[in-house]
Order: C-alpha cells, then sequence, then structure tokens
C-alpha cells in the first residue's frame, strides 16, 4: 500500500520510536511543570512588587452549586472616557489609564486600546459596553478569598459604609490584598462590636478627618 | 452459519489451511488480526444492569466527594493546594511515560492514557489559576492548557488527544481568544499548523483509521474555526477562505484516491472553495471589502502563502488528476484578480458578473461529471450549486434581467450535456456488452463462431478445406491464370466419395485432392517431362482446362462462388450472354502422366 504525504518537499513529523523521544519528553514534563509555577509566581510578583491602590468596591456573595471561597468583587467605578477615536468592541481587551485623586484614592483617567504613552499605570480591562465616548470596563481582579462562615456578614452592610479594596497593580494585572469597611477588615465584618465602634468613629469624624487604609508614605510619589 | 461473522471466518480459515493455500503461522496471523473485532463487538454489546447502576453509583459518590472537598477547600493551605496538583500532573504525565515505555502508541489504552493526561492538564491548571487569582479568562486557560495537551497526541498518537485540542481551539476562537491575544488570527493558524505533522507521523505508523479520524477532525476544525473567526472581521475574508479551501482541496487530490483519508480534503475543499466563490457574487461581500481601511499584514502574507502552497503542489502532487483541481485552483485566481479590481477604486459589475459565469461553469462540470457511473455525489454537488446560485440571486442581490438570461444557457447547457452524455454512455453500453462477450470461454467462443459460420454458410455446405481468406483474388497470380475457370468438383461429377474414389481407382492418372488441408498444403507443381519437352509443348492454358486432377480444388470453387454472391451493380453487355453451355466431361489421360516414368 501506498502512503504518500501530501506535500513531499515538507517532512515536519515527530516518530514516537525516535531517538530523542525521551528527551522531548524530559522537555514537556518540565514545561507542563513550569507553567503551573507560572501561575503561582506571577500572583506573588504582583502581590510583593505591584504598585499599592485604594478603589471603592462592593462585595457580593457568589452563587454556586458547590459553594465557594470567595466572595465577588464590584467596583463602581468601571466607566470611563474613551480616549481613541476607533469605538472599542464588546469584550476587546482595553488599558485603564489610572492615577490617584487628593484623598489617595484610585482615580480612572481614561481608556484605551493600546497602553498609555506618558508611563502612567494603567490596569488591563475588558469591554462591558461602549456609549458616546464612554466605556464600561471590567478589570479581572474581581475575587477576595474569604471563608465561608464569614462571608454571611455582607448582609450587614450599610449603604453608607465606606468600602474600600486595598489592591496591587503591576503592569496591568491586579491582586485584591484586602477589602476594608469603615477601615474595618472584612473578615472582621461579622464581628458586630467592632463594627459599631467603627461606624460610630465615621460618623463623628468629617470627610477630611477621614483616615486612609495605607499610609502616605506607601504611595509612590507622582511621575513628572 | 452467517457470513462475515468470527465463527464463519474460522471455519473459512481453517478450510484454507486443509486446503493448502495457507500455512498454519498465515492462519494465526489472520486470526490474531480479527481478534480485535471480536473485542470491539463485545465491548458493543449492551452493559448490564448492574454495571450501569455501579456506573450510576460511582458518579454519584464522585459527586459527594467534590462537595465535600469544595467546602473544606477554602482550609486547604496554598502550599498543599500546589502539591496536589503537582502530583496529579506528575502521576499522568508518569502514565503517558510508561504508555511510551511499553510502546502501546496508539492502542485503546493510549487513547485511554492521553485522555486523563489531558483532563489532569485542565484540572491542575485550574487548581492553580483560582488560588493564585488575578482574574478568570476562560480563553486563555482553555488555550495554555491545548498547548500543554498537544505534545500527547504525537507521544501516544492519540486522536482522542487531537480531538480535545481541536475543540479547545474552537472553544479559545468561538470566546474571542484570538482577538486579545499576541498574533491574532495568525496565531489561530499557527496553532492549527502545529497538528499538521501528526499527519506524518500517522503516515508513518500506516495507522489508517487514526488517518481517517485525523483528516475528518482537522478538515471539519479548520473550516469551523475559519468561520468563527470570520465572525470579528469588519469583512468576509472570501479571498483568504477560498485560497484556504483549495489548498485543502489539492492536499486532499495528493493522497491517493482510493484512501478513505483523502476523502473529506476534497470534499470540504471543493465546498468551501464554491462557497467562497458564491460569497463573491454577492454586492454587499465586496463593499466589506473597498471599505477596508488598513493593509491587512497576516491575511496578506497568509494568503500569499497558500497561493504558494497551491502552486507546489500543482506542480509536484496533483499530476494524475488535472481538470478537477484545475478548474478550482482557478476560483482563488478569480477572486484575487476581482480583489485587486475593487481595492484599486476600479469598483463595477466585473467581479459579479465573473463569479457569477464561473460559479456557473462549476455547476455545469460538476453536473457532468456526475452522469458518469459511481459519480452520483458530483451530481448533487452540481445541484447543491446551481441552487445556492439561485438563492443567492434571489435573497443576496436585487433582481437582475441578467437572472434569467443565465438560467437560461445554464439550463440549456444541462440539456446539452444530458444528451451528449446519454449518447455516449449508449454507446459504452454497446461497447461494453461486445466486450463481454469476448470475455467468454474459449469453449463458448468455439461454439458462437460454429453457429455464426453456420449461420453465414451457404445452403450448400462448403467443403472442409474452404477458406474465405484464400479465396480472396491473388494478385500475385499471373495474368493468364485469372482467366482460368476451373470446374467444381460437383461439376467435375466428383463428389466426396467421388474423388475418394477417384483417387483411389485413377491414383496413378491424377493428383488426389488432399483431405486435410492444413496437413498437406496444397502445391501446384507442373511435372515437366524430361524428354521432348519442346516438341510436345502443350499451352498451360489448355492444359489446364482439361486436366482437373492438378488444380487445387478452391480455386475453382471460389470463382463459383464469387460469380454467385455478386451481383452485377451496373448492367454489363455480357449480363445478357446466354449461359456457357455445359461442356461434356472428359476425363482424359494427361498428356503428362505418360511422360517421366513416374506413372504409368
Amino acid at each position: 500500500m501506498k502512503f504518500s504525504p501530501p506535500l513531499q518537499g515538507i517532512h515536519l513529523s515527530f516518530s514516537p520510536e525516535g531517538r530523542h523521544r525521551w528527551l522531548v519528553f524530559g522537555l514537556v514534563v518540565l514545561i507542563q511543570f513550569a507553567a503551573l509555577a507560572y501561575v503561582g509566581w506571577r500572583w506573588h510578583n504582583i502581590y510583593v512588587d505591584g504598585i499599592p491602590y485604594q478603589w471603592r468596591a462592593v462585595p457580593r456573595l457568589e452563587i454556586s452549586t458547590f459553594g465557594t471561597d470567595y466572595v465577588r468583587v464590584v467596583f463602581p467605578e468601571d466607566t470611563t472616557q474613551w480616549l481613541d477615536e476607533t469605538p472599542p468592541e464588546v469584550g476587546q481587551q482595553i488599558y485603564v489609564a489610572i492615577s490617584r485623586d487628593a484623598s489617595g484614592l484610585m482615580k480612572v483617567e481614561g481608556a484605551s486600546a493600546s497602553k498609555p504613552d506618558s508611563g502612567s499605570d494603567y490596569m488591563r480591562a475588558e469591554v462591558v459596553s461602549y456609549e458616546d465616548g464612554r466605556v464600561q470596563f471590567q478589570v479581572g481582579f474581581d475575587r477576595y478569598r474569604l471563608s465561608p462562615e464569614m462571608a454571611d456578614g455582607i448582609y450587614s452592610l450599610r449603604t453608607d459604609d465606606s468600602i474600600i479594596a486595598s489592591i496591587r497593580i503591576k503592569r496591568g494585572e491586579g491582586v485584591i490584598e484586602g477589602i476594608f469597611v469603615n477601615g474595618v477588615p472584612l473578615e472582621q465584618l461579622s464581628n458586630a462590636a467592632v463594627m459599631d465602634k467603627a461606624r460610630a468613629e465615621k460618623a463623628g469624624r468629617s470627610l477630611f478627618d477621614r483616615p486612609h487604609l495605607v499610609d502616605s508614605g506607601m504611595v509612590p510619589p507622582k511621575e513628572e | 452459519m452467517r457470513r462475515n461473522t468470527n465463527e464463519w471466518l474460522d471455519h473459512k480459515v481453517t478450510d484454507w489451511v486443509s486446503k493448502g493455500w495457507i500455512t498454519e503461522e498465515a492462519r494465526e496471523k489472520i486470526r490474531k488480526s480479527y481478534g480485535r473485532d471480536e473485542q470491539r463487538t463485545s465491548f458493543l454489546t449492551p452493559l448490564p444492569l448492574y454495571a450501569f447502576l455501579s456506573a450510576l453509583g460511582f458518579a454519584a459518590v464522585v459527586m459527594a466527594v467534590i462537595w465535600g472537598l469544595s467546602q473544606l477547600w477554602y482550609y486547604v493551605s496554598v502550599p498543599a493546594r500546589m502539591t496536589l496538583a503537582g502530583v496529579l500532573l506528575l502521576v499522568t504525565q508518569a502514565g503517558v511515560g510508561l504508555a511510551m515505555f511499553q510502546k502501546r502508541q496508539g492502542s485503546a489504552a493510549a487513547e485511554g492514557i492521553a485522555l486523563v493526561h489531558c483532563l489532569g492538564i485542565f484540572v491542575v491548571l485550574a487548581m492553580a489559576e483560582q488560588t493564585f487569582y488575578i482574574g478568570w479568562d476562560a480563553a486563555s486557560y482553555v488555550i495554555t492548557c491545548a498547548v500543554l495537551c498537544l505534545p500527547v497526541v504525537y507521544f501516544l498518537c492519540s486522536v482522542a488527544a487531537l480531538v480535545v485540542y481541536d475543540l479547545s481551539l474552537l472553544y479559545w476562537t468561538a470566546s474571542g481568544g484570538p482577538v486579545n491575544t499576541f498574533g491574532g488570527m495568525g496565531l489561530l493558524w499557527l496553532l492549527l499548523l502545529l497538528a499538521v505533522p501528526f499527519y506524518n507521523t500517522l503516515i508513518g505508523l500506516r495507522d489508517e483509521r487514526r488517518l481517517s479520524v485525523f483528516s475528518w477532525v482537522m478538515t471539519i476544525t479548520v473550516f469551523i474555526a475559519f468561520g468563527l473567526a470570520a465572525q470579528t472581521t469588519e469583512y468576509i475574508p472570501f479571498l483568504l477562505l477560498g485560497s484556504l479551501a483549495v489548498t485543502i482541496m489539492l492536499v486532499g487530490y495528493s493522497i491517493d484516491i482510493h484512501q478513505s483519508w483523502g476523502v473529506p480534503f476534497r470534499w470540504f475543499g471543493r465546498f468551501a472553495a464554491v462557497g467562497s466563490l458564491l460569497i463573491s457574487c454577492l454586492p454587499f461581500a465586496w463593499d466589506g471589502i473597498a471599505q477596508v481601511q488598513n493593509f491587512h499584514w497576516t491575511t496578506d502574507l497568509v494568503t500569499v502563502l497558500l497561493f504558494v502552497s497551491m502552486a507546489g503542489m500543482m506542480t509536484k502532487t496533483v499530476k494524475k488528476r488535472l481538470w478537477s483541481p484545475a478548474l478550482y485552483v482557478v476560483i482563488p485566481v478569480i477572486l484575487a484578480f476581482e480583489t485587486i479590481l475593487v481595492r484599486s477604486a476600479l469598483y463595477s459589475s466585473i467581479p459579479l458578473i465573473l463569479s457569477s459565469l464561473y460559479i456557473v461553469v462549476l455547476g455545469v462540470y460538476e453536473t457532468a461529471q456526475g452522469f458518469k457511473p459511481d459519480h452520483q455525489a458530483h451530481l448533487k454537488f452540481g445541484i447543491v450549486i446551481f441552487v445556492s446560485v439561485v438563492l443567492a440571486f434571489v435573497f443576496g442581490t436585487h433582481f437582475s434581467p441578467l437572472a434569467p438570461i443565465l438560467a437560461i444557457i445554464v439550463l440549456a447547457l444541462i440539456v446539452f450535456q444530458f444528451r451528449r452524455m446519454q449518447k455516449d454512455k449508449k454507446t459504452a453500453t454497446q461497447r461494453a456488452s461486445r466486450r463481454a462477450k469476448l470475455r467468454h470461454s474459449a469453449a463458448r467462443v468455439r461454439n458462437d463462431d460454429a453457429l455464426a459460420a453456420e449461420e453465414q454458410a451457404p445452403e450448400e455446405e462448403l467443403p472442409v478445406w474452404y477458406s474465405p481468406e484464400e479465396n480472396k483474388p491473388d494478385e500475385t497470380v499471373e495474368e493468364w491464370m485469372k482467366d482460368v475457370r476451373i470446374p467444381s468438383p460437383a461439376e467435375l461429377g466428383l463428389g466426396e466419395s467421388g474423388i475418394e474414389a477417384s483417387s483411389d481407382t485413377n491414383s496413378s492418372k491424377a493428383g488426389s485432392v488432399p483431405a486435410n488441408t492444413t496437413d498437406s498444403p496444397m502445391v501446384f507443381t507442373l511435372s515437366v517431362p524430361a524428354e521432348s519437352t519442346e516438341n510436345d509443348f502443350v499451352p498451360p492454358r489448355q492444359v489446364i482446362r482439361e486436366t482437373t486432377e492438378a488444380v487445387p480444388q478452391q480455386m475453382a470453387v471460389s470463382q463459383e462462388k464469387a460469380k454467385e454472391k455478386s451481383p452485377a451493380v451496373t448492367e454489363s453487355p455480357w449480363s445478357h450472354m446466354k449461359p456457357e453451355p455445359k461442356r461434356k466431361k472428359h476425363f482424359t489421360q494427361s498428356p503428362w502422366s505418360h511422360q517421366g516414368g513416374k506413372s504409368e
């Protein structure tokens, strides 16, 4: 029987009986382990080296058949001005330029299909919708790991509570370090005494006296 | 006993061994070869109830375990999670390595191990991504897993893993993965190309079954991926589609026509090529091309590469089957020409008319092919082409007066071709029936010849030495001999018995008529007397008239028959002549018979 390859001049093939098959197999094993290790290293790298930001957030319970070990985090400030001429498509990956406002919170400057040229920091996000020059986006870091029994504390949140997510950003990728409600970590949300104390302190302070979650020393100076 | 069963095969093989056709060793090999079928049939038998219930129970237990683990998952530390992931990956890799070590590539076990390995990669990577969460991008996750699963396709020659790889690519494309990835659509084609060398691996292993699966899976994947990718583009890339389709079709034509794995390449290629041409018959498709703003380097580069591939295959591998591939190779050439016209701002009706006319040509060609025996698929394809053209004209364009004219031309061509094919078919049938007669046995042929000879034979039976070929007028005969009329034995009053009698009685006077012409070829020899030849010279004509014994009898007979058989075409003055009076036969002795001392 005649077995002629379609492209006779091209002899791209891998023989399972070849001499170097074990070498190739070993290489593939290493690559697969490297891929696994890279996922962990990437997260750790952002967590350690990322630039810290504080961004307003709202935690939501995640509904799942098997239960989860995290809560969903929604960032209300998810709409900004589209800086490019060509309108984006839904699902397209975009770059959201960020900075800090006077209170030290993260401020969204605008979004573009390309990375900001000015060297300012940015977040990688996905387009949810676009209308009249304004784009709604969604960032990737939208989960916060939380014990299932502590997650029920979300029900006790009030609309006037100040909820801030502490995040770290590096090369567009982000990691949520913690979520604070009136300065109290989300893990202590079930502790009614601590929460009441925090709410009372918040009511007694004026807007300008409100302390930031992180020291000013941690915030890098603005780039010229 | 039912035919085509293992029992029947056993019986037949044993019979062959007893007849000595095959050896015992060959019998064992044959039995071994169809033993797989036995396993397969037993596998396909209905599962017993307890096995079904066991599977159901096992699934329920697994679900419960997963649910329990999910409740405890938060309390599993990060290092423990990663260790678990690493161990899982190592186990599946060890399975692959063991299968390689035992050289079980291409077996059912290898397929299972490859699938488990793929599943392991998906699970392990999901565990890592969920633990170190920076955002869940399903498309990125799936494409990473697909790339990591690809090596096992080659290691274990697994088409199951190939299916996983192709499905992952399709999911990635459908979820918009190429849009957000470096390289975009180019990366998709590159990832598809990574699976192509597996074809050569299977060719090396001579695994026909997997080759078929490979060709079907890859062809379908390529076209679905193309369709999904085209959804996100701002125009319909039918030039790229046409080039890709014809390239795939030529790959199919490069494969031996009798091999099953070439079928999907050829047919999917044909369909897609005609599809691209059909799209180019619609005005809105050209509007999209005209409105393209930027120069698409990736698309153009891929198109050029496909053209080079087509040229290479046409000149090297597609030699024997020229016409059909050549007709389809024209499609991308036409589309490229039309694209250049449109992109050069020479937008007119030329692309639409050219594409429409050529698709009609293809339709006629495929329909005509369909009238050949065992080419019904081409007929159906031709009909589909025509129906598609009509639908495209009706729904895709504004009604044009060109349409009915075109339809009339097409119908006329079809009718003309149909009649021609019928005529050819009739001629071929007649020829085949004639040939079929020639295929009979020698005995049958002899009988037929005998019957034909009986039919052709005159009422009066010809003598056994009669040979029609020898009765033809001989050009080498001397002129004076042509006028000689030699009476037949009947005229001479010599029947067969008479001849025999005369030969017996007058053997000394007359040369005997040979009983068998083949045994004793007749040679007419004149015995010239040794003495007084000059004085007793008799003109040959006279002598021959009178001495019938020495003349070959077939010559006489033929002249008689020639006179009877050939009627006068024109009225000859000789036709009114009275028949020659019957001469009285004189059986005189030859003057030569007394000379030379040969006879008394």
